[in-house]
């Protein structure tokens, strides 16, 4: 070969191996996880590897303590981690998809999926897997304190006599008084006591208000509720309500505003916001619920000068029979909380 | 204005400033009137084919499945008359309608006359080639290229006569072409020094209109720049030849409703660089390597709601021996496992399609799995256009390469060699593949797949002195695909196919034709359902196989000469699935074809 | 509307501007378009298979004995035709025919045959596996040309035509002995006047100048053309641009040099008196200043008296040789030119100079020379170079050796 073409050849064969190096060196592939969903998943029989077990026997939520639980499997499944309190009936569901539980993914701090809350008691723990209802696994956990909710902007938890800060409007005297008060008949989300409502509707008069209770914000300490600057949007009302379920249920959560800057709540010339909806209760046991100052309508202005709760029992009259029905409902622990819900 | 749109321009306007240089050009696509005299003229040609077949079924599936109908009779009658006008030597056009009568169709009902083909074309200054309408493209195996079908290696003369209706209703051409409807520009350069010539092409094509709510226009684009060298050295006989290669599909979201939309986009570079070559040995180093990304796009959002870009490469050799007539090549290959090649990677055969015969059986009407059967018979199971997913495929028929060439997550070698030629006693093709994934599918553990296809056709005549032809044809291909892991992980999928034909000419133009083909299959796979694009949504079920598909046949053919022949077959198919399976079925088919170009 | 490219996403704006670059490379470079044709693909028909027997195609028998299908036995101006009983290569009979087509009224003479009874005849088949057989011989002595223009005609007008020249003849010559003449169907033109093959009507027998002889036996036979042997086996040369190539090394390459000879001008000759390689050089004295002195030149080709093409190498090689001069005043340039000459004797030469020694000087001692082949003028016709010569003018004495064409890039040896 002469040498022009010598020169020709090896360019053009470095323009080929330059072109194979530049196409090609850059693209490390950077490879994830096997494509699609794992078969061993899809397909593989389901089986224990390591049974269910607590990183402690006991836990003090009082102290920040925490457990964590351990099961793993020999593949990833749906699976549901259950505790429930013995005494107080709370319960803490914790669910999941993986290999294994561990301190990942099933730590628990003492919260409550549903209310009330734990306390000092015996709790069981069951974990089960749906898609295998052969399996589950229960172990049983000491819970030495209850986890302590945020009381910055606690209205009441009724553990205290409230004195007269509570003013019961028993109108057209349908409020079972003997059912209707601070009570401890039944755990309470927090602590022993809480404020039961209970009536019996009258066909002839009224039949759909029963009665109601207003909770002055001085039952905090001050004539008004003392708040953050916040957007309404941005505060938050809790509360929890127990019901038994008994059908007809209604109630109404509303909250008074010392328009006329008195100092105190007056009824009649105080503003009330409410939900444009009542609560048409049809639960069982205790349930968390809150909503926004901005749900009612509130602007920062009401919002400071927040005088009063005022919780109506109500009856659902088109749908009661005849005679109807009597209607009962309780809260408990009625706080404020700033940027989201009450976590329990 | 879209890049491709830009690059066809700029080569149509290289194209116009380089044309006062062309040769012999007059400045004008017009014809000069002793030109128009020389070449004008209009041509009539075209298609008549006669089909009428008569298909019967039994078997254990249909024992408990009152309502399918024992025997189905359908056929057609069918005229393309191609009109092809040339009014001078640098202009054409044609069409070619079609006229198309449904066996059993009275006075009207079922006949059908449409538009099958329409196109232009000519030569603008003697230089620069344009096609308007129906066009045939092909490119490299990773861009542009419509991949054979699976389930076929040397199928026997007695199988072809209907797969000769598939390809031509398909338009399946020579060189793996796509039928698209667009426009074209060719040229080419020719060279003094280093280079010989070059040949530049761009073409763009709607390949999906919109329904103007949520489905928009599709189009694909692209083109090649292909460059040969002198030889760079005569002694050696070495040379480099080399190409560009652009393909971009794209959505065009200004037509309908939609807001969101596909870009897929392939460049890659191909050699052939000649190492030597004297009068009977060739040695040369060939491939292509490139890059393909993929992203659906929001129109408004103007983000990429999905975005894959990966590389392969293809790099190999080949050396040829002319006078042994041998050619053996080899070649290693590595498709990322996110490689996307919308017209590349779409295959002729879409399971998801309804078959014309006998799509569901049994009691609960299942569908039927697809056998080597429909793939001899039935033109609906086929398709030239354009997924944007991969498609489903069946693993007994191939799993290696379900995508063709261009298939993603494969790496591996390939290895080929012929031997002889069409006139010779023996010409034999011996095909192998040994490849595995890049990336697990539901597992880290990697399928392993191995391919080997043997193809050998004697023509016995030679060696009797018989003086009309005799020919004997075989085809076989295993594929077996292994993966380790746990028990749930493992696959072991064993496939043979065999393939034997019989052509033997009583008399001038009359043959006899048997043909025999056996597909066996067994073991398990995991086939994955694609949600989209190449995304694997799920495995819905393991895939089990222990099948056995029989199809033999015997006919008559005679060719009146070789653009006419009429044939007429007996088919018998059997379909085994494990032992006394009450899903087995028989299939007998008779029917008649009469094929005439004129 | 979408922007985003997906090719930019490839390979980046780079690729764009690459495709752009090479684009303007290649207007701006010495470029012309191929020509553009619709169809740039040739439709090959494979040439029909030979049949077992070309009884099986067509009747071969074209004529014996009957005369049925054959027309022009008869006396006109040009030719007396007639059949012959007496004279027959076989059977009972042949055709004898006497003509002179420079006879007064004569514009056309000539007989045909229809054979198998004027159906068209679908020669295709056979047309290059078969030849039209005939004998022939002479009514009296000998003739070394038989001048007829074998004729087939098809149903549609069209012909094809062949020359029976003597090429075809069993013998050099016809004489009054039988003898075969066989005219291949191949050898046929059946281009010009569009002969079509598959359906010919008959074979006329054009007869031309004019001639006497008896006919018999026409018939189609197999033939397959004879491979003419070469008469000579050409010689496959090395390559001539082959660097370096060695000229001069103790004798001439292939011993195609020429002009060692010795007279009252000049004494060129080998010589082992001293040598700068191998065992001997070229003795050179001269003595060029007579009148009848005008040939004082030896010299070399190395291609065995092919034309060499040395433009190739012009740029990159170099004549190189050893002289050591026993005449000549030190440095003086020395009186010998080099040139090449082609084979319209046209040449062209380089006058030797001090320049051109690696040493600067010539004197009693070897020296080498370097000649570069671009210095030579292009008087010659440099792609048909017959040989390398050297010419000596005035007179001296030297011995040279080592001649060589090297490459000029490559160290020269000292």
């Amino acid at each position: 070969m002469d040498q022009k073409k010598y020169f020709t050849a090896s360019y053009l064969a470095l323009f080929l191996v330059a072109t194979i190096f530049l196409t090609t060196s850059s693209c490390d592939r950077d490879l994830e996880d096997p494509a699609g969903p794992s078969l061993i998943d899809r397909f593989a029989d389901f089986e224990s590897v390591d049974t269910l077990t607590a990183s402690q026997n006991t836990v003090d939520f009082a102290a920040g303590g925490t457990v964590f639980f351990r099961a793993a499997f020999n593949k990833s499944v749906d699976w549901i981690l259950r505790i429930e309190g013995m005494q107080s009936g709370a319960v803490k569901v914790i669910e999941g998809f993986d290999l294994r539980l561990d301190e990942s993914n099933a730590t628990w701090n003492g919260t409550a999926t549903t209310p009330p809350l734990f306390r000092d008691e015996e709790c069981m723990v069951t974990l089960s897997i749906p898609e295998e209802p052969s399996y589950g696994d229960t172990l049983m956990i000491t819970s030495l304190s209850q986890r302590p909710l945020p009381t910055n902007f606690l209205v009441t938890d009724f553990e205290s006599d409230p004195g007269a800060n509570i003013i019961l409007g028993n109108f057209e005297f349908k409020l079972v008084l003997a059912e209707t008060g601070r009570r401890s008949d039944f755990p309470a989300v927090v602590g022993d006591f809480y404020y039961i409502l209970t009536g019996n509707p009258n066909p002839d008069f009224n039949p759909f208000f029963l009665g109601l209770v207003d909770i002055k914000s001085s039952i905090a300490g001050n004539p008004y509720m003392q708040l953050p600057q916040a957007s309404p949007s941005q505060i938050y009302f809790n509360w929890f309500m127990w019901h038994d379920a008994s059908p007809h249920a209604m109630a109404s959560v509303q909250i008074a505003v010392d328009s006329n800057d008195s100092g105190d709540f007056e009824d009649g010339q105080d503003a009330i916001f409410s939900s444009e909806n009542n609560l048409m209760l049809m639960h069982t046991g205790w349930r968390h619920y809150s909503f926004t100052m901005a749900d009612l309508g509130m602007t920062s202005d009401d919002v400071e000068k927040i005088v009063a709760i005022r919780i109506v029992l109500l009856s659902d009259h088109d749908n009661q029979p005849t005679p109807p029905l009597q209607v009962r409902f309780a809260v408990d622990y009625l706080t404020f909380t700033i940027g989201q819900p009450l976590s329990f | 204005m879209n890049i491709q749109i830009k690059i066809l321009v700029l080569l149509g306007v290289c194209a116009i400033l380089m044309a006062p240089q062309s040769y012999g050009q007059d400045g004008s696509a017009l014809p000069t009137p002793k030109e128009e005299d020389k070449d004008a003229g209009v041509r009539f040609n075209g298609l008549g084919r006669t089909i009428l077949r008569n298909t019967e079924i039994d078997g254990p599936v249909l024992e408990a499945d009152p309502e399918t109908i024992r025997r189905q009779v359908d056929g057609e009658f069918l005229l393309d008359l191609q009109i092809n006008a040339q009014p001078n030597d640098k202009t054409e056009v044609q069409s070619i309608l079609r006229l198309r009568n449904e066996f059993g169709g009275f006075f009207g009902a079922g006949m059908s006359v449409e538009v099958r083909e329409l196109w232009a074309r000519g030569i603008i200054g003697n230089a620069i080639k344009y096609h308007v309408g129906d066009m045939d493209i092909a490119m490299t195996p990773y861009t542009f290229y419509n991949f054979e079908e699976e389930g076929f290696v040397n199928n026997p003369a007695a199988l072809e006569a209907q797969r000769e209706v598939i390809y031509y209703e398909q338009f399946y051409g020579n060189g793996n072409t796509r039928r698209v409807q667009g426009t074209k520009l060719d040229f080419g350069l020719n060279f003094t020094h280093v280079l010989r010539d070059a040949d530049f092409s761009a073409f763009i094509a709607r390949v999906r209109g919109t329904d103007f709510f949520t489905i928009p226009s599709r189009y694909t684009s692209g083109g090649h720049m292909k460059f040969r060298t002198r030889n760079i050295s005569d002694s050696l006989g070495m040379r480099a030849d080399f190409g560009f290669n652009f393909v971009h599909t794209f959505d065009d979201l200004r037509s309908g409703e939609a807001n969101t939309g596909i870009r897929n986009s392939i460049a890659t570079f191909n050699w052939d660089f000649r190492l030597y070559q004297d009068r009977n040995t060739t040695v040369s180093l060939l491939g292509e390597t490139g890059r393909s990304s993929l992203t659906e796009t929001h129109d408004t959002l103007r983000t990429a709601l999905f975005s894959i870009d990966d590389y392969f490469m293809d790099a190999g050799f080949k050396v040829a021996f002319r006078e042994q007539k041998i050619t053996v090549q080899g070649s290693y290959v590595d498709i990322g496992p996110d490689f996307f090649s919308i017209a590349a990677q779409s295959r002729r055969i879409d399971l998801q399609n309804e078959r014309s015969f006998y799509d569901r059986l049994g009691p609960d009407q299942q569908r039927r799995r697809m056998s080597i059967f429909d793939l001899n018979r039935d033109n609906l199971m086929y398709t030239f256009e354009l997924s944007d997913r991969l498609m489903p495929y069946d693993p007994r028929f191939s799993n290696t390469m379900p995508y063709g060439l261009a298939t993603p997550n494969r790496r591996g070698a390939r290895f080929g060699a012929e031997y002889g030629g069409s006139e010779d006693l023996v010409e034999a093709r011996l095909d192998a593949a040994f490849m595995s994934e890049i990336l697990g599918q539901g597992t880290e553990e990697l399928k392993n797949f191995t391919l080997l296809r043997a193809a050998a056709n004697l023509n016995a005549h030679q060696l009797l002195d018989f003086e009309n032809k005799l020919r004997f044809t075989f085809g076989y291909q295993f594929e077996n695909t292994q993966r380790g892991g746990v028990p749930v992980e493992q696959i072991d999928l064993m496939s043979n196919m065999v393939e034997l034909g019989v052509e033997i000419e009583l008399f001038k133009g009359f043959e006899v034709l048997v043909g025999g083909k056996y597909l066996q299959a067994e073991g398990n796979e995991y086939v994955p359902q694609i949600d989209r694009f190449n995304v694997v949504r799920n495995f819905p079920e393991g895939y089990e196989a222990d099948d056995r598909e029989q199809l033999l046949a015997v006919g008559l053919k005679y060719n009146f000469n070789p653009r006419a022949y009429l044939t007429m077959q007996y088919h018998n198919f059997q379909s085994r699935r494990g032992e006394n399976n009450p899903i087995d079925y028989n299939l007998d088919q008779i029917f008649v074809i009469y094929n005439m170009l004129f | 509307m979408i922007e985003m490219s997906g090719i930019s996403n490839v390979f980046g704006k780079w690729s764009i501007r690459l495709a752009i670059v090479v684009l303007g490379l290649l207007i701006v470079s010495c470029v012309q378009f191929k020509p553009a044709t619709f169809y740039t693909g040739e439709v090959r028909v494979p040439p029909p298979e030979r049949p077992e027997r070309i009884s099986r195609v067509v009747e071969p028998l074209i004529y014996k004995d009957d005369d049925r299908d054959v027309w022009g036995i008869e006396k006109d101006e040009c030719k007396e035709v007639s059949l012959s009983k007496d004279i027959v290569q076989s059977g009972h009979s042949a055709i004898k025919l006497r003509w002179d087509r420079n006879a007064e009224g004569c514009t056309w003479a000539g007989i045909g045959i229809g054979w198998d009874g004027y159906v068209g005849k679908d020669l295709s088949a056979v047309m290059d596996h078969a030849a039209i057989s005939m004998y022939v011989r002479t009514i009296e002595g000998r003739s070394f040309g038989l001048p007829f223009v074998l004729t087939l005609e098809d149903y549609s007008g069209g012909m094809g035509f062949c020359y029976t020249g003597n090429k075809y003849f069993e013998r050099i010559a016809l004489d009054e002995e039988w003898q075969q003449v066989i005219v291949p169907l191949a050898d046929f033109d059946i281009e010009t006047e569009n002969l079509d093959v598959s359906n010919i009507k008959q074979l006329q027998i054009e007869l031309q100048q004019s001639g006497a002889v008896y006919l018999d036996n026409i018939e189609l036979i197999f033939h397959t053309p004879e491979e003419r042997e070469p008469w000579l086996e050409e010689e496959k040369l090395p390559d001539p641009l082959a660097l370096p190539v060695v000229l001069f090394k103790d004798e001439f390459i292939n011993n195609n040099g020429w002009g060692l000879i010795s007279d009252h001008c000049q004494r060129f000759e080998l010589s082992k008196d001293d040598f700068a390689v191998g065992k001997q050089s070229i003795y050179a004295k001269w003595d060029a200043t007579g009148d009848d002195c005008h040939l004082n030149q030896f010299g070399v080709s190395w291609n065995r008296w092919h034309p060499t093409d040395i433009t190739p190498i012009i740029e990159k090689a170099a004549i190189r040789f050893q002289i050591k001069m026993i005449q000549s005043a030190a440095g003086e340039d020395i009186s010998i030119r080099v040139g090449f000459e082609d084979y319209d004797r046209g040449t062209t030469h380089v006058l030797v100079q001090n320049s051109h020694s690696l040493s600067g000087l010539y004197g009693p001692q070897w020296t080498t020379v370097l000649l570069p082949l671009k210095l030579f003028p292009t008087d010659a016709d440099l792609k048909r170079i017959k040989h390398l010569y050297f010419e000596f003018i005035g007179t001296g004495e030297c011995y040279i050796d080592d001649i060589q064409i090297v490459a000029v890039d490559k160290p020269v040896d000292q």
